[in-house]
């Protein structure tokens, strides 16, 4: 087995069992639960999706927006909200349908404004700054096997979105907006609050949980072949103890209104 | 010696010491800023019904105590840029501030304020901790810190939706910040005034007095923006000459801080 092929199983097997189980828990019919213990599932669980999906984003901070290191050149925070607002907006437009749709909507939103976000980034990085997208943190992309050393500029960490990062980004917005949609149920119709207060205490939510991540990743990450991809179990440790803290609060709010 | 401990951040080697606490020369203590701001901040909210040019005035204090509290945890370099830790202030706060809202359908206002104030202390303690023992970021002031900028988010969040709907109740509240979705401007207000002081002044030759004027202006743009969204005049006015005097104060700041200021002249012609 590869370096490219350890690098890829651990990837996508963190990826797809977690939106395996979110959609899995789909199938449970959340409003007949006890209320405290659904509130308390679903936004642990949800925390969890967006403080790992987080880990997936290529991000590059101010390094890549001068094109010396892989990612898209902005923080962690603002790339995260991006597509986890995207994904609470197309979430909460699928309000009154089945809990899978809402889920669905959150994924493919956030999803696609990640895709989005990279692909205007590559055409910058490629046709404006002028560099090919590659890595140094690898010899070769694990996806493609194409080679990266000879592209990368010396003196830099690489530059642009390569493949792996591009699918990792597509990743963590799956789960990012996934997460986000999973709170956003929990708040809207397992507790019964509005949909403006449902998507604002999500968006709380999020935050809080985006910026664990990103002080987790230290700032920058290319995506699930960074060897800071490691430290995924801190953030996770991180997430279900905010988690559970967030559900109390917002069960105790969902009695006061 | 802010510099210096900047720069021994970037090249210090990952092991497991600790870094030092560094003392920084301040000129207003932080206990001052926040005994002005929890003050000022549950004062302005509980006074909100006599008229919401209070609460909206009362925010600068607020704001002034949560950029203090950024300027001092960002001087240790967090890696992420300083906006992360603002988000996070707010990303608790907003939901600690809900709480408080939601808790006036069952006590007063100014005690359901203060309440909200501890919850958001308590939020940011539990995130200060995750990010220090957890995530084991090497940051001595982290859990204070974290503590005292949720907490400051939270205040300043209440503040201007009190300024916004005239009341600090939840069906003012609701009806006129939540439902119309203005929460979300105030939300995004409220984190770049407390994340954009230290921001735009870090570096070397920053100063607590520059940055903290540079707090209140934003606070001040918070109170326009408050204006605005509430169609109310006074507000605006007040807002207006809080933001003319704190932007003076901030031009002198940087006109002292400057180590020359000088008139770059035409552009020559030719050669």
């Amino acid at each position: 087995m590869g370096e490219g092929a350890k690098l890829n199983a651990r990837g996508f097997g963190l990826a797809v069992p977690l939106l395996a189980v979110s959609f899995a828990m789909a199938a449970v019919n959340w409003t007949a639960v006890s209320k405290l213990w659904a509130t308390l599932i679903l936004i642990t669980y949800g925390s969890v999706l967006v403080n790992v999906g987080v880990h997936y984003v290529p991000v590059g901070g101010a390094p890549a927006a001068m094109a010396t290191a892989t990612g898209v050149g902005t923080g962690t925070t603002q790339l995260a909200a991006g597509s986890g607002l995207t994904g609470l907006i197309t979430a909460a437009a699928m309000s009154d349908k089945p809990f899978s749709v809402i889920l669905a909507n959150g994924a493919a939103g956030a999803a696609v404004m990640m895709a989005i976000t990279m692909l205007v980034g590559n055409l910058i990085y490629v046709y404006g700054v002028g560099c090919p997208p590659c890595s140094a943190k690898v010899d070769r992309d694990p996806l493609t096997g194409w080679d990266q050393e000879p592209y990368v500029t010396p003196g830099t960490e690489g530059h642009g979105i390569p493949t792996v990062s591009f699918v990792s980004g597509i990743f963590g917005g799956l789960l990012g907006g996934t997460g986000g949609a999973m709170t956003y149920f929990a708040l809207y119709k397992v507790l019964g609050m509005s949909a403006a207060l449902a998507g604002v205490l999500a968006m709380g939510f999020f935050y809080a949980n985006a910026v664990l991540a990103s002080y987790n990743i230290g700032g920058t990450i290319e995506g699930y072949h960074d060897p800071k991809f490691t430290r995924v179990p801190r953030a996770a440790a991180c997430s279900i103890a905010f988690g559970i803290v967030a559900s109390i609060i917002a069960y105790v709010m969902s009695t006061y209104v | 010696m802010l510099a210096r401990t900047l720069l021994l951040s970037a090249v210090a080697p990952g092991g497991e010491e600790e870094e030092e606490e560094v003392e920084v020369a301040v000129a207003i203590p932080p206990w001052k800023l926040i005994l002005a701001g929890v003050a000022s901040g549950i004062v302005g909210i509980s006074l909100a019904w006599v008229h919401p040019v209070i609460p909206a005035i009362a925010a600068i204090p607020v704001i002034m105590w949560g950029a203090d509290a950024v300027r001092r945890v960002a001087g240790y370099g967090l890696g992420t840029g300083v906006p992360s830790i603002g988000y996070m202030g707010l990303g608790g706060g907003s939901v600690a501030a809900l709480l408080a809202v939601a808790m006036t359908n069952v006590t007063y206002a100014p005690i359901a304020a203060a309440v909200g104030t501890v919850l958001g202390a308590a939020i940011g303690a539990l995130l200060g901790v995750l990010d220090r023992r957890v995530i084991k970021m090497k940051i001595p002031v982290m859990e204070r810190c974290s503590t005292e900028i949720v907490a400051a988010g939270t205040l300043a969040l209440m503040c201007l939706m009190a300024a916004v709907a005239g009341d600090f109740t939840w069906s003012a509240v609701y009806s006129r910040v939540i439902r119309t979705g203005i929460i979300a401007v105030l939300w995004v207000a409220c984190a770049l005034s407390l994340l954009h002081p230290y921001n735009a002044c870090l570096g070397p030759s920053e100063t607590q007095e520059r940055t903290l004027s540079l707090a209140a202006e934003c606070g001040s743009i918070s109170a326009i923006v408050a204006g605005l969204a509430s169609a109310n005049p006074i507000v605006l006015i007040a807002g207006g000459i809080a933001w003319l005097i704190s932007f003076w104060k901030f031009w002198v700041y940087t006109k002292r801080d400057a180590a020359d200021v000088v008139w770059t002249g035409v552009v020559p012609k030719g050669e």
